[in-house]
């Protein structure tokens, strides 16, 4: 049974921001391209240095979508505030009007059906515009967002992991707009950071084609150290999610991380705003804790890793947890590589090539090393479990789960795998497989 | 070898193992790759490998079985490889596995390397990993060019020998003379199953010792004994290749057509050989009858062999220039080489059809295939996309599609 999750939010000014990023971002991107004449840049992962530090304005191609009611977004009138200075005074003003707990509140309730109704849309237009029904639910779902939105991108920056589909769907979108794509070797040696440095300085050329503006050490520098600002507070959360007291329902947090996941996929379009959010939201729950008002205790909830997520998901899964005791943490950025912080010292191209090669570590040629990551970030933590989500169709990423049962086995760590193909589907599965969990672990 | 086909394939693996043995006797090591293109062969014979390529189609048990290690939503021919290294016993045709040294896995497709990462677990044998750029511009051309350096220093700390430039030029001129016949045989006017099997077996034994002499007299032979019958339907062969064991080849001549070229990485040249005019004349001459394998004194032999001076950064700048891979991504001309040369063979080879062979949740054959058909049906080919596992349930369908196909081609 879904739980609902706007009296949570509702009560938190950090989170209700958070929700509007989401729920207004279309109009603000609209607003950017078609008002400001600014240029707007794809990208899927959370890479978006090279883009923002060009003057352009990284996005993930589902956030050209709506979210939720657009017809009530417009009566808001987000557009044109969101960048300005009294952003939130504005919002509380309009809404103030009329009803606040009940506008709000639908706008909040609606944000997570929005986004995932959003990417069914696209998993169905991505197939019926010649995605093979083979392949993941992830590149079906922004393969649709790219045949639908890509004209109004102005390029697309892209870097290379291990799964060919991705390779090959790279191909696929390059045909809606410009692609950047960047070849960057899982190879620490001085031959292959030559040639990720190389790949930097070639695509940051690319990039500065399309803005007519030259990224600098500077301003790569002014960006990376935002980026970083963020990964610092995202881990902040993390640890926060592992903690024995919440300052929001178990579910409510699971479902924070998952829009927090999503939006590193492009920062928000802006890592500095993006910043000040994830700051507000960490700075919020600690002084909630320190006062001790409202705080759900947690100790008794098993704490369970959900991996992975990126290439799609269920996000009920943090309902069926709640309902058997359990809570669910979503950190697959911080598993495969994405959350390694830049350095600011010294050459920043080669700095972010060496992050870049990162990444692909992070994603790593083999099925062990991925376990690894998986299985030192599971004890790093003390979590409880582990869900592992296999996708339908994935021949590389999600292929893990017989080496990581025995790895997290050693451990003493119970685990439980569930299939994924799309929302909503494979429900009795899931459910049964975290009722079987729980049950292992409260033994 | 010896015949030039094979007749069965229990007799094709019982010739293959001892092969294999007499060439471990004589100090051999035997590494087996799964990846489909830009392994460089001369590299590993050079450094007295053999090169043993898994090129054999699995069967429904054992995907199955291979499933257990992954996911069941992957490429079946890996997971049959899987599945068949875990039970090598009760699988006959896999059990020249059992006489691998080594595995060679790539990032040619997303299955090589997670595939043969377990294969050398179960089987106990070395992992060698060859990064294979996706881009093909200079510094990645560069890099590859790393990377086959230092395999072949980690081969050589395998087998105990380094090997020479002089060597790996040596093994160059060989596989120059290899694919040239591999070529002959494609442009023979045999019946499609009958060259396949001829270049699977070559494939599988490599250019060792071989009597191109007895070779060429043998294909005369069996084109005068499995000719193309002037009614039957000539089809050119794209995407994945048919492997030892799929009857695909079979079935297309069953319903009235033959592969007129298999233009797979199966039966194209490999990465590293200069396809240009002198090998093209290489593969027509009839001088082949009196090869002789340290004989270079023919024009478009010692044209080829000017460039191998340095071979190893021959083989890098073969990289680059190598045009027809779907491993390569080009995000500017996406599939525009691949396409470009797919309606090029389609025309040498007089094709009436393109036939775009698929193997289940293949990424590299299966991703781009409405884009391909659309745009080959635009320039006059007609196409079909056969997509396919090796379960035998679906055979009565693929007959079907591939029947109504030949006869389209037909009206």
């Amino acid at each position: 049974m879904k739980i609902s999750i706007a009296p949570d939010i509702l009560d938190h000014q950090a989170l209700i921001d958070l929700s509007i990023e989401f729920v207004a971002g279309r109009e603000n991107l609209r607003y950017l391209k078609l008002t400001k004449k600014e240029p707007l840049i794809g990208c899927v992962m959370p890479v978006v240095e090279l883009i923002s530090a060009a003057g352009a304005y990284p996005v993930y191609p589902m956030r050209m979508l709506p979210f939720g009611n657009s017809a009530l977004l417009k009566s808001l009138d987000l557009g044109k505030t969101l960048f300005g200075n009294n952003f939130f005074g504005k919002i509380v003003k309009n809404i103030a009007k009329i009803d606040r707990k009940g506008m709000l509140g639908n706008i909040v309730e609606d944000l997570i059906d929005g986004i995932f109704a959003r990417f069914d849309e696209m998993y169905h237009y991505g197939v019926d515009n010649g995605v093979p029904a083979d392949e993941c639910y992830g590149i079906k779902v922004v393969s649709g967002a790219y045949f639908k939105k890509g004209k109004n991108l102005d390029g697309s920056f892209l870097t290379s992991i291990r799964c060919s589909a991705f390779q090959k769907a790279y191909e696929t979108w390059a045909f809606t707009t410009p692609t950047i794509f960047v070849d960057v070797p899982p190879d620490p040696s001085e031959e292959g950071l030559k040639t990720a440095i190389n790949e930097v300085r070639r695509a940051a050329k690319q990039i500065e084609d399309i803005t007519g503006k030259k990224i600098t050490q500077e301003s790569l520098r002014k960006v990376a150290k935002e980026t970083n600002r963020c990964k610092d507070y995202a881990e902040e959360l993390i640890k926060l999610a592992v903690n024995d007291k919440y300052v929001i329902a178990p579910v409510t947090f699971s479902k924070l991380l998952g829009l927090i996941e999503i939006a590193f996929q492009d920062y928000l379009s802006n890592p500095k705003r993006f910043g000040d959010i994830l700051g507000n939201i960490v700075h919020e729950m600690k002084q909630q804790l320190r006062e001790g008002k409202g705080l759900v205790d947690v100790s008794n909830m098993p704490k369970i890793l959900f991996t992975s997520r990126f290439g799609g998901w269920d996000s009920i899964v943090g309902d069926y947890l709640q309902e058997e005791g359990g809570r669910v943490v979503y950190a697959d950025w911080f598993i495969y590589g994405f959350m390694d912080r830049i350095s600011l010292e010294g050459d920043m191209f080669e700095n972010y090539a060496k992050y870049l090669m990162a990444n692909n570590l992070g994603f790593a040629p083999t099925n062990k090393e991925i376990v690894n990551r998986i299985v030192d970030f599971t004890l790093k933590y003390n979590f409880d479990g582990v869900i592992y989500n296999q996708l339908f169709g994935c021949h590389s990423l999600s292929t893990v789960y017989p080496r990581l049962r025995k790895a997290l086995l050693h451990e003493e760590i119970p685990s439980t795998m569930v299939s994924f193909n799309n929302v909503g589907e494979n429900r009795e599965q899931l459910k049964t497989r975290v009722v079987a969990l729980m049950e292992l672990i409260k033994q | 070898m010896d015949s030039l086909i094979y007749e069965t394939i229990p007799e094709l693996i019982s010739e293959y193992i001892e092969f294999l043995m007499e060439k471990k006797a004589e100090g051999k090591k035997i590494i087996g790759f799964s990846a489909h293109e830009f392994i460089p062969h001369p590299i590993l014979t050079a450094a007295n490998v053999i090169p043993a390529p898994l090129i054999f189609a699995g069967t429904e048990q054992l995907t199955t079985a291979g499933s257990e290690y992954l996911t069941t939503s992957m490429c079946p021919y890996a997971l049959s490889l899987l599945g068949a290294a875990e039970n090598l016993d009760e699988n006959r045709t896999f059990r020249f596995l059992s006489k691998l040294d080594g595995i060679l896995s790539t990032n040619n497709c997303a299955a090589d390397n997670i595939t043969n990462e377990w294969i050398s677990e179960i089987l106990n044998i070395k992992r060698f990993y060859l990064h294979i750029p996706f881009i093909q511009d200079k510094a990645h051309r560069d890099y590859f060019e790393s990377q086959i350096r230092k395999l072949t220093k980690e081969l050589a700390n395998f087998t105990g020998h380094f090997p020479t430039d002089e060597e790996i030029k040596n093994e160059l001129i060989k596989y120059h003379h290899f694919y040239a016949f591999i070529e002959k045989i494609q442009n023979t006017a045999c019946l499609g199953s009958v060259k396949l099997k001829i270049i699977q077996k070559l494939l599988l034994f490599g250019p060792n010792e071989l009597d191109y002499n007895k070779m060429e007299k043998e294909l005369e032979e069996l084109k005068k004994e499995y000719p193309i019958q002037d009614e039957m339907t000539r089809i050119l062969l794209i995407g994945g290749p048919i492997f030892i064991g799929d009857n695909l080849d079979m079935l297309l001549e069953e319903g009235g057509g033959t592969i007129i070229r298999d233009s797979t990485w199966l039966g194209n040249p490999a990465f590293y050989i200069k396809k240009d005019a002198d090998f093209k004349m290489m593969a027509l001459n009839s001088w082949l009858t009196d090869y002789k394998e340290k004989n270079t004194e023919h024009k478009e032999l010692k044209n080829i062999i000017k460039q191998f001076s340095n071979p190893i950064n021959y083989i890098a700048d073969q990289f680059k220039v190598s045009t027809n891979s779907l491993h390569s991504s080009d995000s500017k001309r996406p599939l525009e080489d691949y396409l470009y040369s797919v309606k090029k063979e389609a025309r040498a080879c007089q094709a009436q059809g393109i036939l775009n062979h698929i193997i289940k949740f293949c990424d590299l054959t299966g991703h781009h295939r409405h884009f391909v058909k659309e745009t080959l049906n635009h320039h006059g080919w007609p196409m079909i996309n056969l997509e396919k596992d090796y379960s035998r349930g679906v055979l009565g369908q693929l007959r079907t599609r591939v029947e109504a196909f030949i006869e389209m081609l037909r009206d």
